[in-house]
């Protein structure tokens, strides 16, 4: 019995490095971004919110901000809205036709980010969009497009289609049987969507590098460049605003759907 | 029951959206890196007119690039398996426990996710440092007399990125593990066999499907990863993404970054047939098939 | 082949109890069935004895060695479960041999007890075959042989033919009966079948709610169940509300009842004046001359027989069978007569 006694405790201590290491940049980080001293240090000396002010203070970082939040709402709303439709397509669609538009559907999931974002560099130059906020936005539309759609495609897959029978029976026409039982049925599934797609538009790199317009920076992208030059606890307090609404969007999918629901 | 016109109509409205979007911004700008690895460079433009076989040429003149792509796919194939090493315990774990701490465990591989690379990259940065806690810990146990420089090389890049991909490695494998009847470890150990025997001749093999997929998700991301080489490896460890997209971005030779891609995509593509190929008996025996 | 003894074992989940304080005593070679509703915890029990759970309570021994400190894997049990848990990535003779290999045994000797096994099965042919190419059947078959191949001490089967439609689940009754039989091996069987426990077992022990009710041969718990759930559970019953009038011989009383009086048979020790249930099977039961006076509620033909039911007294309701010829108008009256061997008295629970 002791030999097993041990080979618990032996494996509990493993697994809690396992995912100490999992979770360390994040905490790091964090930490780093509330230290009173004037260097970025790990542990922090002290504790101060000044870097968070500095943050808020530098016009880069606040325009970056921004325009993170405009391409991640706007990424938000056009996916919920096409990944919706297309997976009621889906639903409607033959064994045989489902299957491969599904992997349609996820491939910009399955296919590395760069390689798509080296793609639509050059064809959005070809057709005069390069380098543009609405070539930007596009690429960050294709890239969350999968995750939402897997969200709302798998909510709808255990929507018992006897009830879009009964809808029928009862006199209502597509339109109502969707909005009234379908979507009403799945809503868990386009909220927790809608806000991975925000998260992930937010945190968006490689596509952003490539696509973004002549001045125009993302949050990461910002961050980027800053950390080119300097490394101090700014750049820690930017990269703790991306993991406060990271955060935020964990807690929202908890309040709106509960995380077991979600998962 | 044959689809009526209106319902017809009514379904490639719903469709129409996604497809157009997926083909000509998906389908097309892939289309497009194939067409732009024919066309000639080009000094005063991104690239100029007609097409040539000159780029595909030139990656293949002197060892130089070849050589980035063989320490690339030895990168990738390195995180794989360490990645691999580290996540099954971890899926095990997952797995395995109750529901009520799953939700808080499955929070924990995933988190990192949703912070994004650069983030991730960013806190590996401060923790490995010059006065960084892992070079404290180090002076302060006396391994080294003066802080060691552990950013910039080859295993902190591996390790980062090690890092980013448990969790594509963890989900899939945990799924698999899910989907074992628990019958099947109480028939093993009942007919005598042990903890450790019931684990390498039941659950190993009957989780191969989840090892391959998360194997396989792995390797591609491995492969295709940017900012973590860039921002950990600096000009140290030079990979071919970053590579390419130097040739993008600074040098404007967009033909030529076409065909680093285009060789890039398919190397990793003949490694994960290869793979798929040769592992397929495993796969395919490990079906769990209808349960009475 | 092993003795085996349960003691007053017990286990909750979350509060709620499973098992109560069960008592059994499994002879050497016996064949003992735990028949009882779904909840009852006659799988919660086969799953204590094969140590996939620890109880709270109890102690289990086998042939006067304590086994409760052990895992599955050392109790040396052959367990065949309800999904039969076949390893879905091996073929039938490694699944069938799979425990040989746990104990170590030469492949050669491996060999020969799988085919010899398998041959009695008769799943030869099939040996190279996985597992999802068989019928459930088949399956279960494998199953079997899985378990009996290692020669262990005792079989444990957790309601093995659940999942086979009634005509297979017939005809693996007489395979799991023969296969026993000759392998002279104690066996713990589960199931919420009556028919299947009746026809199998040496002894029937009916569970409710986490304890035994009743414990005995198929016969004692069908003629002389101890209460009325037991009755119920084993076949097909009525009940008319009786009070003792004297014993007419050991275990034999006459009763007075709403339709008459009758003579039957009951427990020692009841005097006169005791309110008691006479239980009635419906095969028991015949159109007579003196008994029980009744009249024709309502009957179904059912093709071998008619499946009657007659009201006695103002509120009673008696189930019995009449030949398919016997013409009778709703309404009749008729007169019952009882098997006095058949009929026998229950405690009257809601004459308390």
């Amino acid at each position: 019995m002791n030999g097993r006694i041990a080979l618990g405790v032996g494996a509990g201590v493993g697994l809690a490095i396992l995912y100490a290491f999992l979770l360390a940049p994040l905490v790091v980080v964090v930490l780093a971004s509330l230290s009173g001293g004037e260097v970025l240090a790990f542990p922090p000396q002290g504790f101060s919110l000044k870097w968070f002010a500095r943050f808020f203070g530098h016009e880069s970082f606040r325009n970056a901000l921004w325009l993170s939040l405009q391409v991640a709402v706007v990424s938000t709303v056009v996916v919920s809205v096409i990944a919706t439709m297309a997976a009621l397509f889906q639903r409607g669609l033959s064994q045989r036709l489902a299957g491969p538009f599904r992997t349609l559907l996820l491939m910009p999931l399955l296919m590395p980010e760069i390689l798509t974002a080296i793609g639509l560099l050059f064809f959005l130059y070809q057709i005069g969009l390069g380098n543009t906020y609405f070539g930007l936005q596009i690429g960050h539309v294709v890239i969350t497009l999968p995750f939402a759609y897997l969200s709302i495609a798998s909510a709808l897959d255990q929507v018992d289609p006897a009830l879009e029978e009964a809808s029928a029976s009862l006199g209502a026409g597509y339109g109502r049987t969707a909005f009234k039982v379908m979507l009403p049925l799945i809503k868990p599934g386009i909220i927790t969507g809608g806000l991975f797609t925000f998260i992930v538009s937010f945190d968006m790199f490689a596509m952003s590098f490539l696509l973004k317009m002549v001045g125009g920076n993302t949050l990461p992208l910002a961050l980027f460049d800053y950390l080119k030059y300097d490394f101090d606890p700014t750049a820690a307090a930017a990269a703790t605003v991306s993991i406060l609404f990271a955060l935020g969007v964990v807690a929202l999918v908890e309040k709106l759907v509960g995380l077991r629901r979600a998962f | 029951m044959t689809p009526s016109p209106a319902r017809r109509w009514r379904l490639a409205i719903l469709g129409a959206p996604a497809l157009f979007l997926l083909v000509v911004f998906f389908v097309l700008p892939y289309g497009e890196i194939v067409m732009m690895s024919f066309r000639t460079a080009s000094s005063s433009a991104p690239y100029g007119d007609g097409l040539t076989l000159a780029n595909y040429a030139r990656m293949f003149a002197d060892g130089h690039y070849l050589g980035i792509l063989g320490e690339t796919v030895l990168v990738g194939t390195s995180i794989t398996a360490i990645c691999l090493l580290i996540s099954f315990p971890i899926a095990l774990h997952l797995s395995s426990v109750g529901d009520r701490w799953h939700t808080l465990f499955y929070a924990c591989v995933v988190s990192p996710l949703l912070v994004g690379v650069l983030v991730r990259n960013f806190g590996w940065m401060i923790i490995l440092s010059f006065n960084g806690p892992i070079n404290q810990i180090l002076l302060a146990l006396g391994l080294i007399e003066r802080p060691v420089r552990l950013l910039f090389t080859v295993e902190v890049v591996v390790l980062a990125l090690v890092h980013v991909f448990i969790p594509f490695m963890v989900l899939p494998i945990t799924t698999a593990l899910r989907n074992i009847p628990p019958s099947l470890y109480e028939a093993s150990r009942s007919l005598g066999a042990g903890r450790f025997s019931t684990f390498w001749r039941v659950t190993l093999p009957l989780s191969f499907p989840g090892v391959q997929s998360g194997v396989i998700l792995v390797f591609v991301l491995a492969i295709s990863a940017y900012v973590t080489p860039v921002l950990l490896g600096g000009q140290f460890v030079v990979l071919m993404p970053t590579v390419i997209v130097q040739q993008l971005i600074a040098a404007f030779a967009w033909p030529f970054g076409a065909v680093l891609a285009m060789i890039l995509t398919l190397s990793t593509l003949s490694c994960v047939l290869v793979f798929a190929f040769a592992t397929r008996g495993l796969v395919r025996r490990a079906a769990i098939g209808r349960q009475p | 082949m092993a003795q085996i003894e349960i003691t007053g074992l017990r286990k909750a989940y979350n509060g709620a109890v499973a098992i109560d304080g069960v008592d059994l005593n499994v002879a050497t070679g016996s064949f003992v069935t735990l028949l009882g509703p779904s909840g009852c915890g006659k799988t919660t029990t086969l799953r204590c004895l094969a140590g996939f759970i620890t109880p709270e309570a109890g102690r289990i021994r086998v042939d006067g060695r304590d086994i409760m400190g052990l895992g599955p894997e050392a109790r040396d049990f052959g367990v065949v479960f309800q999904n039969y848990a076949l390893f879905p990535h091996l073929s039938v003779f490694d699944n069938v041999a799979y425990g040989l290999q746990a104990r170590k045994v030469a492949k050669a000797e491996i060999r020969t007890r799988v085919d010899e096994v398998l041959g009695l099965v008769q799943l030869g042919h099939l040996k190279d075959r996985l597992p999802r190419a068989l019928s459930g059947g088949q399956q279960q078959r494998v199953a079997l042989a899985r378990a009996l191949v290692i020669r262990p001490q005792a079989l444990l089967l957790d309601e093995p033919l659940a999942n086979l439609d009634a005509k297979l689940r017939f005809e693996m009754r007489w395979l799991i009966r023969d296969l026993q039989r000759k392998a002279r091996i104690t066996a713990l069987y589960v199931t919420h079948d009556q028919a299947e426990a009746m026809a199998l077992s040496d002894q029937v022990a009916v569970m409710k709610q986490g304890r035994i009710a009743q414990l005995g041969s198929p016969r004692d718990i069908y003629q002389r169940p101890r209460e009325r759930y037991v009755a119920e559970f084993t076949g097909e019953a009525s009940y008319l509300r009786a009070t003792v009038m004297a014993p007419v011989g050991p275990g034999r009383y006459r009763v007075t009842t709403a339709g008459g009086e009758v003579e039957c048979g009951g427990p020692d020790g009841l005097t006169t004046g005791d309110r008691r249930l006479l239980l009635l099977r419906p095969e028991s039961l015949q159109p007579g001359q003196a008994g029980i006076k009744a009249t024709l509620q309502g009957r179904f033909f059912v093709g071998a027989a008619q499946h009657c039911e007659v009201r006695v007294g103002t509120d009673e309701v008696v189930k019995l069978y009449l030949p398919p010829q016997v013409e009778l108008a709703e309404g009749a009256a008729i007169t019952l007569a009882a098997d006095a061997e058949a009929a026998w008295l229950l405690p009257d629970e809601a004459a308390s």
